[in-house]
């Protein structure tokens, strides 16, 4: 067998498995559908600046962002979940094949293909709608989707530790859908515990699991006449996008090591 | 082409068709008109001046999901111009490089509209001639901006133009979302065929012999 070969079998069937038609061209009509109904310029006036391009692109995500975190936990939990029940997996890990393969096989499809789809419709519905204020702002447009999805991958990574451990697809989804919840009611609270101590602490503990909310903290505070509790410096926002990847990043890790040397078979 | 690649290229084409129908559906959606923004104006213009238009609704900035629909009629023919500049930036330009001129007088000499748009040719957002002495478009920037309605007669006579427009709210304006479309959807219908055609004779295959394993099924 050429080398890659398993790595592409399991990826197709991966990708069969959570893409079944119709399932990813329901979910790109969902994705330009909404883009487009959920876009907002930032009302009344005529500035260009950044903080609208940010405002624009946040908008834009709304919705969508929503689905995608949907449809991020519906390929853990019946694609990568549903294999571990029903032993697909086991059966797979018997062949003499690298571990790491087949679960990076499995994210590409679950993550990967899903934040494709999402981007892809995001960028088209943007680049039809205002291409001048996307093209001079490129580099903040892909800075306002990476700080965006921050959260949703952060959840889907939590989602996908928890269903190797617990081999439960369903459990995992469950507690990837409160997980986003609660991240949406977080968002809330900290605004409100800000304000209310006049302390920027809570709005920045909080862009390290919504690292979005640092991005935009900068953009508004450098506004003219913008009072905000949390003026963060451009590296300091940068630097919460990082810590927040960070910890993303940090939980894949460990459910690679989880699944390369702790998964029984 | 082997089955995978077929289906791999054919579920491009599936996703290029749903993406121009998405589109296709958000262009057919009608735009909404603000409430109370009507408004209208006549202009009496004499050879070879143009008037800047002064509109509170125009004045009000516009943005991609906020245009403008106008609606102008003249006794001869005339040319309308949306500037992407604010009335007032335009005005200060023209008292700025003509001494002279009063800007409470909103009717200029015709080359200093030509003169404006030599020097920033990046002001003009579009241009539209009367056809029999009518010009009508619906219009929603590509971002956020102020504009400038004017009208210009190019001609030796004088030209009395009326005018009416209003304010729309748009999903997306029908055309950029329709453009598009026009090349997702045969494309894509191009990709799935290969697809489709596998598929239709897989089928007949296991239609007229049931009993026989194609890949393995």
């Amino acid at each position: 067998m050429k080398r890659g070969k398993p790595f592409i079998e399991i990826l197709g069937s991966a990708l069969h498995g959570d893409y079944k038609f119709p399932i990813l061209e329901i979910l790109t009509f969902l994705f330009i559908f909404g883009s487009f109904v959920f876009a907002s310029f930032g009302g009344f006036g005529s500035g260009s600046g950044e903080y609208f391009v940010l405002f624009m692109v946040t908008s834009l995500m709304g919705l969508p962002l929503f689905i995608l975190v949907m449809l991020l936990l519906k390929n853990i939990g019946s694609g990568i979940g549903n294999d571990l029940e029903k032993g697909i997996v086991q059966t797979i890990l018997i062949y003499p094949m690298r571990r790491r393969s087949v679960l990076s096989a499995k994210l590409v499809s679950a993550f990967g293909m899903a934040i494709l789809l999402f981007f892809g419709a995001q960028m088209s519905a943007l680049l039809i709608l205002a291409p001048d204020m996307v093209i001079p702002n490129l580099g903040l447009v892909l800075l306002a989707y990476l700080a965006g999805i921050g959260s949703a991958l952060l959840v889907a990574s939590i989602a996908l530790l928890a269903t190797l451990v617990l081999r439960r697809g369903s459990l995992a989804v469950a507690v990837g859908i409160m997980l986003f919840f609660l991240i949406g009611i977080l968002g809330s609270l900290t605004s409100f515990l800000a304000t209310a101590n006049n302390s920027s602490l809570p709005l920045q503990l909080y862009s390290l699991v919504s690292p979005v909310t640092s991005i935009q903290h900068y953009y508004w505070s450098i506004q003219p006449d913008a009072h905000t509790n949390w003026a963060p410096s451009y590296p300091e926002a940068l630097s919460c996008v990082g810590a927040s990847y960070a910890i993303t990043a940090s939980i894949l890790v460990l459910s690679y090591l989880y699944f390369c040397r702790r998964f029984n078979v | 082409m082997t089955r995978r690649w077929k289906i791999l290229i054919g579920r491009a084409g599936t996703i290029l068709i749903t993406a121009g129908l998405a589109l296709v559906l958000l262009s057919a959606i009608p735009p909404r008109a603000v409430e109370n923004s009507d408004f209208r104006g006549t202009s009496t213009l004499q050879a070879e001046t143009f008037s800047v238009e002064s509109q509170f609704y125009l004045s009000v900035g516009f943005d991609p999901q906020r245009g403008v629909y106008i609606n102008a009629e003249g006794n001869r023919s005339f040319t309308a111009y949306l500037l992407n500049m604010g009335e007032r930036e335009v005005l200060e330009w023209i008292t700025g490089n003509y001494s002279g001129i009063q800007p409470t007088s909103p009717i200029f000499s015709l080359s200093i509209l030509q003169n404006l748009l030599t020097i920033h040719p990046n002001w003009l957002e579009l241009q539209k001639d009367s056809a029999n002495g009518q010009v009508e478009f619906q219009y929603a920037p590509t971002r956020r901006l102020n504009t400038t309605l004017i009208f210009s007669n190019p001609s030796t006579e004088s030209v009395k133009v009326k005018y009416n427009g209003k304010r729309l709210d748009f999903i997306v304006l029908s055309e950029r979302a329709l453009n598009p479309a026009k090349f997702a959807l045969p494309i894509g219908l191009l990709l799935t065929l290969p697809w489709l055609h596998s598929t239709w004779r897989r089928r007949k295959i296991k239609h007229e012999y049931p009993k026989l394993k194609i890949d393995g099924q």
